[in-house]
């Protein structure tokens, strides 16, 4: 059998093309994600400023719960954005080791014209190699040392944006380096603008040589032993980095998320795409089956004949989409960089396991779709299949109808929950609903087709005549045909549209809720550093006319969700200040108890007012906090947490506020917003309406968003795009037959091909009408699932994206159908009609 | 041409002037179906064309009938030189002029019997009169399977839905390429009852191929082909004198070396 395949499979290498054309690009499409995800891991590689100590020794960066015990005991852990200070008192016991000790201190400090947000000791400057492009290191605590590329030089007068407020320093010298951009100051100015807080302490054993190796290794044992029993990291190899400020760290993980995204609607639409086809290219040939088993072929062996033949397709064009996927990987992730979706340099490395995986997915695909479609091919006895000719019967089996109901039905719950989701990654959160509504309709569109073209067959025909009329029947009665065909319409426009309206509805109604909190008519920003030192605060709130000046730190809090170490979004608050400028829905409670280091504000749902609350905030470190006020859990509030002012220095390597809000007295004039004005530049501040502030926000987000769509749907569409013109060139090339007997009839090759083409418009007319029930069931399911977490409902309805893809999918299937048939029109019409299928 | 050519051939409904076909193979092989075949057909007249298997009476019917071109020769049907028409006004003429019942029927499958029938008028812009269709396919005594689709039909009725179709134009020439091949003998006798009396009173011009020396009888002529050739004719054929001619044919090619 499996010789005969090989012969079917080579005498029909027209007709299997459509087959590996769609499992190729497939498993492309699969390998390039899934190397690129691949990527994201480990990319981190050697250290860049602990390059030259042995050993590293800088506080714990991470929240473990466990949970369960004995046989149920789980442990999970997550790395913090930060890491928690090195305690003073370790130097001088570290010291006496006998190894060269820095002490390195990594102060916030914007310097303008140069690079890098934290300032160190001059002392950590030998942590990494380095050459001088001009000057000499720091003499006196008013010297810096900037980094190349910058304009300054030696000489030059500039200010430091610090926690402590600005502060004028003299360029001493600038340094050419492959660490991470950074200013250097005197050992002792370091120490006091990072507040004392000790980022890593590094080792490096005095030996050179041959000795360093042994001695190193001896040294992390004495440092090891040293600190055993505190909560420190003591770090060597490759590791060294962990303890590094590490910028991209954040950004890699949104890569990943990004990548994860796109990977799961990769795979769904390969998944939908190969399957589908292959099971298509079956059932176009039930005919040829039929015969064969007339002939003589047992069940089973037709059975192993469509197996083999896909066995063999599946090799070669899994093969083939394994090499393109290696090629398409690295531009793709470099696109990712280019657009801020990746950190700089971000490529996708060669692996060989993603293309394994791609490989055995997609043949894996390949054979299980071949697989159920042999199957009913089989089970046809030779007489029916015969005479089922071009008319398809019984095209609904019940596992379609199962999988079709299951999948609409499991996209309501899913949708409930969108109304209570963290805001980071909403394209994850609906990806999965507009997959199950696209599949619900398409696995039903056999049934849902019929009523549809029978709606619109009378208008065909009158306005075509009988073009219309012959394009609405075939439509109707190749009901195989007309779903496999639209299966691709419907998922192109169903999931970009679907998804770009969940994306948008939800951000924009997020962002309306943010909004509508806001009392303060006028705000300062940071004008592109990290954030506005609290002396730049105290100086804004001092200014005449200012009534309250009331500043606000994002970030990030970790609580204990079922065993698990949850990132909710946190901000330190003067508790007791905020009512002035923002208003909160709350429920129980008060903000004026936001005080102290022990109290926290929350959502409704999770905790009572009272309670005592264990958090991890930033930098890792474990607080129990009272809950002293709760709010409604609203889309903007969800997974936020308010924590007061005062805790904040201590966790904080940048205790800086990101945005200052603003209440003026009755009585302000204009030369209070001057006043404002230059107290805000001082600090490095911008003064913004918070409307302007607020629509600036939202238009980055919506910026965001629209570049992660691109990234998600981007090659995942073109895929689609490409199924939809294979699958009708493979529908279209099996109906010479047809073609001819029409020609036979009298029809014109200009009728023919009218006839061809308003049949594909129908089709697209139909996939688009389908999608459009799956946008409106994304918006209808959001709209009840919105209503009662925000305060004003924003739906949007990406029309314009929408009508492009959907004219693009019209065009494609146009031009997919019509070339091929106007090739084969050429020829006479008897020979059209003893052309091989 | 001269103006006595020209005169004859307008009595004529179809003329075909020294046609070759060859079929190329892609493989070489080359395969002469008809050799210069010269043969008139008058108007109003009903001839059927006999002659073994593989003898080129399909290719002839098709070339005749403007389906396909001969490699050399001329072909003039109702007055038109196929040669000299383009494919479009081909197929305008077919539609308008031509009827063809085919070997293999060539319906669509995804149309009832009822529009198939009609289908060649509604190509032609025309809307058929309400009982245009019916009387046609009762005609071919399938007035009670109009609903039907071809795969629901057995192959003599699908035969006959073809021949329906065929007849549907009221087409001046009628080429029927072995219509009663699947057929029994009642429908059979109908069916060519009905292309006998289309030939006469209504001087619609039948050719009709037959491997059937009874089936040849109903016609006026009966024209032989044996490898792709003409050799020989009969006038006012009865089933005894073409299967006597048949079998002295059988004789001539069975002695050929
Ligand atoms: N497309 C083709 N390519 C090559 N050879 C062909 C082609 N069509 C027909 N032939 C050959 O031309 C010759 C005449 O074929 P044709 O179909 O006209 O025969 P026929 O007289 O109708 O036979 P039958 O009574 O079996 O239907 C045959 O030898 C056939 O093999
Ligand atoms: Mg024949």
């Amino acid at each position: 059998m499996i010789a005969l395949a090989w012969h079917t499979a080579r005498a029909r290498a027209g007709s299997l093309a459509g087959s590996f054309v769609a499992l190729a690009l497939g498993v492309a499409l699969l390998s390039s994600v899934i190397l690129a995800l691949a990527s994201t891991v480990g990319a981190g590689g050697p250290p860049r400023w602990f390059t030259t100590p042995g050993v590293v020794v800088s506080g714990p960066d991470s929240v473990t719960i466990t949970s369960g015990a004995g046989d149920d005991k789980e442990t999970n852990t997550v790395r913090t954005e930060g890491s928690r200070a090195v305690p003073g008192s370790l130097v001088p016991r570290l010291s006496a080791l006998g190894a060269d000790v820095v002490v390195d201190y990594a102060a916030p400090a914007q310097v303008a014209g140069a690079g890098g947000d934290t300032l160190h000791p001059w002392a950590a400057a030998s942590l990494h190699r380095y050459t001088w492009v001009s000057g000499a290191p720091p003499r006196g605590p008013g010297q810096l040392v900037v980094t190349a590329p910058t304009s300054l030089r030696p000489g030059d007068q500039v200010t430091a944006q610090t926690a402590a407020g600005p502060r004028g320093f003299t360029v001493s010298g600038v340094i050419r380096t492959t660490a991470q951009p950074a200013s250097y100051a005197a050992g002792p100015v370091a120490a006091r603008l990072a507040g004392g807080r000790i980022d890593a302490i590094a080792l490096t054993s005095h030996e050179r040589g041959d000795h360093f190796a042994a001695s190193s290794g001896a040294l992390l044992a004495r440092v090891t032993a040293l600190t055993r029993g505190q909560d420190l990291r003591v770090l060597t190899g490759d590791h060294r980095r962990d303890a590094e400020p590490d910028p991209d760290a954040d950004l890699l993980s949104v890569t990943a998320a990004l990548l994860g995204t796109t990977a799961g609607l990769a795979g769904f639409v390969s998944v939908f795409v190969v399957a589908g086809t292959f099971a298509y290219a079956v059932a176009v040939r039930r005919r040829e089956f039929g015969l064969l088993r007339a002939a003589g072929a047992r069940a089973l062996q037709v059975r192993r004949l469509v197996l083999g033949e896909a066995l063999a397709v599946g090799v070669i064009a899994s093969l083939a989409g394994d090499a393109l996927g290696a090629i398409i990987a690295a531009p793709g992730a470099r696109w990712l960089a280019s657009v801020g979706f990746a950190p700089p340099g971000f490529t996708a490395r060669f692996t060989l396991w993603p293309l394994a995986a791609a490989f055995g997915a997609g043949l894996l695909i390949a054979l299980a779709g071949a697989w159920l479609a042999s199957r009913r091919a089989a089970r046809v006895r030779p007489a029916e299949a015969l005479r089922e000719a071009a008319v398809d019967r019984r095209v609904m089996p019940v596992t379609r109808w199962l999988i079709g109901l299951a999948a609409l039905g499991g996209s309501v719950p899913l949708m409930a929950v969108s109304g209570h989701s963290h805001s980071a990654d909403t394209a994850a959160l609906f990806l999965p609903v507009s997959i199950l509504l696209t599949l619900g309709f398409a696995m039903l569109t056999p049934v849902l087709a019929s009523p549809l073209i029978r709606l619109i067959a009378p208008a065909l025909s009158a306005l075509a005549g009988a073009t219309g009329m012959l394009a609405a029947r075939s439509a109707a009665t190749g009901v195989r045909r007309t779903a496999a065909t639209v299966a691709p319409i419907l998922l192109t426009v169903g999931i970009a549209g679907s998804l770009m309206a969940g994306v948008f509805t939800f951000g924009q109604t997020q962002q309306a809720a943010a909004a509508s909190r806001i009392t303060a008519s006028t705000m300062v920003a940071p004008g592109g550093g990290p954030g506005l030192a609290d002396a730049t605060v105290a100086a804004i709130g001092k200014v005449p006319g200012v009534s309250a000046a009331v500043p606000v730190t994002d970030t990030t809090v970790y609580v204990d969700s079922g065993g698990s170490p949850e990132d909710w979004a946190g901000q330190y608050v003067p508790g007791p200040a905020l009512p002035s400028v923002k208003k909160l829905p709350l429920v129980a409670g008060s903000l004026a108890a936001l005080t102290g280091t022990g109290t926290v504000a929350v959502p409704a749902g999770s905790w009572r007012l009272g309670q005592v609350i264990p958090v991890w905030l930033a930098d890792s470190a474990p607080v129990s906090l009272r809950v002293v006020a709760v709010y409604a859990d609203q889309l903007d509030l969800d997974q936020t947490m308010l924590l007061p002012w005062a805790l904040r220095d201590a966790h904080s390597s940048a205790p800086l506020a990101s945005a200052v809000y603003l209440r003026l007295s009755p009585g302000a004039g204009p030369g209070t917003g001057q006043a404002v004005s230059a107290a805000a530049a001082a600090g490095g501040g911008t003064v913004i309406k918070a409307s302007g502030y607020l629509s600036a926000t939202g238009a980055q987000q919506d910026r965001l968003n629209k570049l992660a769509l691109i990234a998600i749907l981007g090659m995942a569409l073109a895929y689609t795009g490409i199924a939809i013109a294979n699958t009708l060139v493979m529908a279209n090339a099996a109906r010479k037959q047809e073609f001819a007997a029409l020609r036979l009839s009298g029809a014109t090759a200009g009728q023919v091909l009218r006839m061809i083409a308003l049949e594909a418009a129908l089709i697209s007319v139909l996939g688009i009408a389908l999608a459009a029930a799956v946008i409106a069931a994304v918006t209808g399911g959001l709209r009840g699932a919105l209503a009662s977490s925000a305060p004003v409902l924003h739906i949007v309805i990406p029309w314009e994206p929408v009508i492009l893809i959907a004219l693009g999918c019209l065009l494609t299937a146009l031009l997919a159908s019509l070339a091929p048939a106007a090739v084969s029109l050429r020829l006479q019409p008897v020979e059209l009609a003893r052309a091989p299928e | 041409m001269s103006p006595q050519e020209t005169q004859a051939t307008e009595e004529h409904a179809v003329t075909l002037h020294a046609v070759s076909k060859v079929y190329g193979s892609k493989r070489g092989a080359s395969v002469t179906a008809l050799r210069d075949v010269t043969i008139s057909l008058p108007a109003g007249t009903f001839t059927a064309i006999m002659g073994p298997s593989g003898s080129g009476k399909s290719t002839l019917l098709q070339c005749a009938a403007g389906l396909d071109r001969p490699t050399s020769g001329q072909v003039r049907v109702a007055g038109h030189d196929l040669g000299s028409l383009s494919e479009k006004k081909l197929t305008i003429l077919r539609r308008d002029h031509i009827g063809f019942v085919f070997q293999s029927f060539n319906l669509l499958p995804s149309l009832t019997a009822e529009l198939n029938v009609a289908l060649p008028l509604r190509l032609a812009g025309r809307r058929p009169a309400r009982g245009e269709v019916r009387a046609a396919l009762e005609s071919v005594g399938l007035g009670d399977r109009a609903k039907h689709r071809p795969a629901e039909l057995s192959g003599g009725q699908q035969q006959r839905v073809a021949i329906a179709r065929a007849l549907i134009s009221n087409p001046q020439v009628i080429f029927a390429d072995e219509p009663t091949g699947m057929l029994d003998t009642a429908s059979g006798r109908q069916v060519l009852s009905l292309l006998r009396s289309m030939a006469g009173p209504r001087r619609q011009t039948i050719v009709m191929v037959t491997h059937d020396p009874v089936a040849a009888s109903y016609a006026d002529r009966v024209v032989f082909l044996t490898d792709g050739q003409v050799c020989g004719e009969l006038h006012g054929p009865t089933p005894q004198s073409v299967a006597a001619h048949m079998t002295g044919l059988e004789a001539t090619v069975a002695s050929q070396p």
